[in-house]
């Protein structure tokens, strides 16, 4: 078990790598259907303050591996303020843009809809300005340490 | 759908932000970034700065509205000189909306 242990954790030249984990290998069960490689990038704009608990609601749902930076934004509504405060409602005369978060998580195709709930039960409020979610299709995926491709490298 | 990013100079935002909102183009996401080109950075004497300040502008608009908002960013952002910045343009499968659950733009 020692030596498994030392063998998966030993840091290994780039090339090496991709024999080691099986790129190829992988290459050969994905031609002969034995699973898709497909990954998506899941993208949300959330509000700021709600980031606590879409981390907590994410990694309790098993998805402990994501991103998030701050980011200025606006939608439909051109960043009226009621987008913060429900209770004040002005109407700008020209657009602003509103501080939010960017959440970026990179899940294999089948675990698409399970994060999108997760997000969405958590950053729900009924009032303009809970966010966006996109969904992009990635080419390919590389885990920098073991240089591991596609869908292996994000689980 | 199509997901619109611009690498812009950051005195040109409010320009290119306005004009995209004149066009119906509200909605967007704001990213102060940091970065270099081609050039490498920005050589003044023996002064080296090797990474520029930049704002990332970010659109998710229908795909046949990708080539206006492309055009817009050019028309304001642009100046002539090097650092103007890139647009990139990248597929995007599905829009949720957190308020309402609905599945679109």
């Amino acid at each position: 078990m020692n030596e498994g242990f030392a063998s998966v954790h030993a840091p290994v030249a780039f090339g090496e790598g991709k024999e080691q984990t099986s790129g190829e290998t992988l290459d050969a069960q994905f031609a002969a259907g034995g699973g898709s490689r497909a990954i998506k990038e899941v993208v949300a704009v959330i509000r700021r303050g709600k980031i606590a608990e879409t981390k907590k609601a994410l990694e309790e749902a098993g998805y402990p591996a994501l991103t998030y930076q701050g980011a200025e934004g606006r939608g439909k509504q051109r960043g009226f303020l009621w987008e913060i405060d429900p209770q004040v409602p002005s109407e700008p005369e020209e657009a602003r843009f509103l501080p939010k978060h960017v959440l970026t998580l990179l899940v294999p195709d089948a675990d698409v809809p399970p994060v999108i709930e997760a997000i969405v039960r958590n950053n729900r409020t009924g009032y303009h300005g809970d966010g966006k979610i996109f969904v992009c299709p990635l080419e390919d995926v590389t885990r920098i340490r073991t240089g591991e491709k596609g869908e292996t490298a994000v689980r | 759908m199509k997901m619109v990013r611009a690498v812009i100079r950051p005195e040109k935002t409010e320009e290119v932000a306005a004009a995209l909102d004149k066009a119906g183009y509200s909605s967007m996401t704001k990213f102060h970034v940091f970065g270099r080109g081609k050039q490498g950075g920005l050589h003044v004497g023996s002064v080296h700065y090797d990474e520029l300040s930049k704002v990332l502008l970010m659109l998710v608009v229908e795909d046949g509205e990708a080539d206006e908002v492309m055009e817009i960013i050019t028309e304001w952002g642009r100046t002539g000189n090097m650092g103007d910045g890139k647009i990139f343009v990248t597929q995007v499968d599905e829009v949720h909306t957190i308020r309402t659950g609905e599945v679109q733009l």
